[in-house]
């Protein structure tokens, strides 16, 4: 039974080199376990062998990213170890951070797995989902148990198991939702947490439910009569014959197709592609989801300056997050180099 | 209101030369049963293949399973309301129904103009890693449907559909004759006053929003397939067949009005089913109708509700909506959906996000595998029965066809609003 | 269906008329389809020049 290679990064007060005044420490790399590694080596045993220990003060971690992170990089790549594990930081913000940081690196840039421990609240638990994360109280009163539950994934995912959910290995959520098999089948399930919630019993929800990221307002349009606004539609127009080839749904591209010259769109030279709705109407009328026409009368009244000469079209159902955000992203960089003041999005 | 339904079991079934059963052998007249089928001059040609669980065939093109089954006594008649049939109210009486036999639907016929080739579509694997309870474990009398192409889609819908409750009456006919095997009673008789009580709301999709016409062929309740408001049932009138259409078979054979027949008196007092329609087009129907859900339970006394859903996209704002008037209106609400697929993390699980649903059953995510996170692989099948092409996916243009009886990706299915299934979501 | 956009946090939400005609309506006489489009135009455009401090619905008051 061979043991795997771990590293561990701590702060200049877990390896116990100082408090405070500590604190901008540069990453030091020290050959084995160091200050409170040594519990993790213990929790470890013949399993697992922490090879270096990897400490950074907190303000220089946070303050000197660039440089820290390229020393951590430089230290993991000539380590090699199976296994990232970082903290226990509780509720030690920058620590947190610093942890998530550190952990980022391992396994975004090197693909080296890691694992680290912080309270649920600490601002280093919401930074990266590509750090297993174990769950800890608010005070290091925690420590052992904590560094158990580090040592035990580690382990498992050093060796090469596959973690299993979050709740049955203890540790949080990351967004990421896997299809399973439950025990019993749904409509039994729904009856006994009915029955339960009625009866003021615990149960246990199958779906924690997140809020949508806010993004903030862009400021108001200051002068309508000065303004170059853009049309964009999420209902799937496109040229007759679809040349661009969008689809029906799901769709991770979209397309400009150009109004230069003309007052409104036609069915003759227009179509759209979408399974999300009724579209015989559009196909007959695309101006109800793309108004080119009302546009270009408010443009000859003199209300707006002029209309961008594009508009930007997609099949808008069935669209991954990240998908919508990257076209979302890409749309918004060309309107803003293009100078665009606003821009009207019709959605179905 | 008390219904027996009485079970006369059906173990093979072989094409000969009468239609008639004994002792668990059912054997059909192919001849008469495609004359029934033929009888409607919308229908331009019919084939009939049986296929038996455990064989090496794939069933494509699937609109409807329906279960022969004949009402003996009470009022009404079984599928009530659906292609001309009575609409008196069911539920009570005796209804007897062949167990293990599905009369199956194959048609390549889109539900209307512009739908995706693949809505509503279904295939059934009668063995390998995509066969599935219920339907992989019936015996299937399959009906392929070709309808005249110059009329519009409800006309078409509607003649295949007939055609096949023809076909299935027929079956049901040899069932009076016979001594069920077994019976099972349904009742909700009085409640000991301190049990809680409860609703459960259960969410249909109504195609008439896509159709653009009222007459729109989808699943229906006493017929009616278009939207409407609340609508209150008894769980007999569900096992008696009130819902037909597109999932005849698993409506008739519900297995949470099933549960709730059994919970009453036990740990809830079941006040009953509401119905909510899905799919309206406009955002202040989409309130009204969440609004209504919340008040005809509150009026009818409910202390709490399961909402349950397999709608997602555009019909899952609905219940959403219904969620959060149930649980402002003081509801205690468990809601028991399927999910969209996260795509490791790039997707959040609903269109339209719920933070007050702190009681929630995941019924897993459409078309994904269940078990260890892998998609399952459906095997390649010796014949093909329904059609030559499997659509794959809604989203293409054409729908992606393989042939059908091709090696396919995915196929688990979540169960559906009736929550039959044990596939779930886990956070990673 | 504003109660999408307004959900995920889009910050200037117009309502249109109908998901198959978000800007008219076919149902009415052709002039006044029209007024219905510009109506809810004119609306958006009041939109972007408002300043807003949280996801925002703007009513053009027609159907």
């Amino acid at each position: 039974m061979s043991e795997i290679t771990v590293v561990h990064y701590l702060n200049q007060f877990f390896a116990g080199i100082g408090g405070e005044e500590a604190a901008n420490l540069p990453i030091q790399v020290q050959e084995g376990p160091v200050g409170a590694s040594r519990l993790l080596q213990n929790h470890l045993g013949a399993q697992g062998k922490v090879l270096a220990t990897l400490v950074g003060g907190d303000n220089f971690v946070n303050e000197h990213q660039d440089e820290a992170l390229d020393a951590i990089r430089k230290a993991l790549r000539e380590l090699s170890p199976a296994v990232l594990i970082a903290g226990p930081a509780f509720d030690a913000g920058r620590y947190g951070v610093a942890c998530a940081l550190v952990g980022h690196v391992a396994t975004h840039d090197l693909r080296i797995p890691s694992v680290a421990a912080m309270y649920p609240e600490n601002p280093g638990a919401a930074l990266t989902r590509d750090v297993i994360l174990v769950p800890t109280s608010d005070s290091p009163r925690d420590m052992d148990r904590a560094v158990a539950q580090l040592a035990r994934l580690a382990l498992k995912i050093g060796t090469g198991g596959e973690l299993g959910p979050a709740s049955t290995e203890g540790y949080l959520p990351r967004g990421i939702r896997r299809p399973g098999v439950r025990v019993k089948p749904g409509y039994e399930r729904a009856l006994e947490m009915l029955r339960a919630k009625l009866a003021g019993e615990a149960f246990a929800t199958e779906m924690k439910v997140v809020g949508y990221e806010q993004v903030a307002g862009a400021p108001p349009v200051k002068h309508l009569q000065n303004a170059t606004l853009a049309l964009i539609t999420t209902g799937g127009i496109v040229p007759k014959g679809n040349p661009d080839r969008l689809v029906r749904g799901g769709a991770k591209e979209w397309y400009r197709y150009s109004i230069e010259g003309l007052d409104r769109l036609d069915a003759t030279h227009w179509d759209c592609v979408h399974r999300g709705f009724y579209i015989e109407t559009v196909k007959e009328n695309p101006n109800y989801v793309l108004p080119l026409d009302v546009l270009r009368q408010i443009e000859g009244q003199g209300d707006v300056k002029s209309l961008y000469p594009w508009f930007f079209s997609t099949s808008g159902v069935g669209t991954a997050v990240l998908d919508a955000r990257r076209m979302g992203e890409q749309m918004g960089s060309e309107l803003r180099a293009a100078r665009v003041d606003g821009a009207l999005l019709v959605a179905t | 209101m008390k219904l027996e339904i009485g079970t006369v079991s059906v173990e093979s079934v072989v094409s000969g030369s009468q239609t008639r059963y004994r002792d668990g052998l059912l054997e059909i007249d192919a001849d008469e049963l495609l004359d029934l089928a033929r009888r409607d001059p919308r229908v331009t040609s019919v084939r009939l293949d049986l296929a038996h669980p455990g064989e090496s065939a794939r069933i494509v093109n699937v609109q409807d399973i329906i279960e022969p089954r004949q009402k003996v006594e009470g009022p009404g008649v079984a599928y009530p309301g659906v292609c001309g049939r009575s609409t008196e109210t069911v539920g009570r009486g005796r209804t007897l129904r062949l167990g293990n036999v599905g009369v199956t639907m194959c048609a390549d016929l889109l539900p209307y103009k512009s739908a995706p080739f693949t809505i509503f579509r279904g295939s059934v694997d009668m063995s390998g890693p995509g066969a599935t309870e219920p339907y992989s474990a019936l015996h299937h009398v399959c009906l392929t449907f070709e309808t005249n192409d110059q009329l519009d889609y409800p006309e078409r819908n509607e003649a295949a559909w007939r055609a096949t409750f023809a076909v299935a009456d027929r079956l049901a006919q040899l069932l009076p004759d016979q001594q069920p095997d077994s019976v099972e009673t349904y009742e909700l008789g009085a409640a000991d006053a301190k049990l809680p009580r409860m609703l459960l709301l259960t969410n249909i999709h109504s195609v008439e929003h896509h159709s653009g016409t009222v007459h729109g062929f989808g699943e229906a309740v006493y017929g009616l397939s278009r939207l409407h408001p609340p609508w209150l049932l008894h769980p007999n009138e569900i096992l008696d067949g009130c819902i037909a259409k597109r999932n005849t078979w698993i409506n008739a054979n519900d297995p949470f009005a099933k549960a709730l027949v059994h919970a009453h008196n036990r740990d809830f007092n079941v006040l009953g089913v509401l119905v909510q329609r899905t799919r309206w087009s406009y955002q202040s129907e989409k309130d009204l109708t969440a609004h209504q859900m919340a008040k005809l339970a509150r009026m009818l006394g409910a202390d709490g509700v399961i909402v349950a859903s397999d709608a997602g996209g555009n019909d899952f704002v609905e219940v959403a909506l219904t969620v959060r008037a149930c649980i402002r209106a003081g509801l205690q609400t468990v809601l028991m959906s399927t999910e969209e697929s996260s795509e490791e993390g790039a997707k959040p699980p609903w269109l339209f996000t719920i933070p007050e649903a702190d009681a929630v059953v995941s019924l897993g995510s459409g078309g994904s595998a269940f078990g260890r996170g892998r998609r399952l692989t459906r095997r390649a099948m010796e014949r093909a029965i329904g059609g030559s092409v499997l659509y794959t996916d809604g989203n293409a243009l054409d729908g992606a066809p393989v042939p059908a009886t091709a090696e396919v990706a995915g196929g688990g299915s979540t169960g559906g609003r009736w929550g039959q299934g044990v596939q779930s979501c886990f956070d990673y | 269906m504003p109660a999408l956009p307004l959900n995920v946090g889009a910050s200037r939400v117009v309502k249109g008329s109908r998901i198959e005609h978000v800007c008219g309506n076919p149902a009415l006489p052709p002039e006044q389809d029209r007024a219905v489009g510009v109506q809810i135009v004119q609306t958006a455009l009041h939109a972007l020049a408002t300043d807003v401090a949280e996801p925002t619905l703007f009513d053009a008051g027609v159907g």
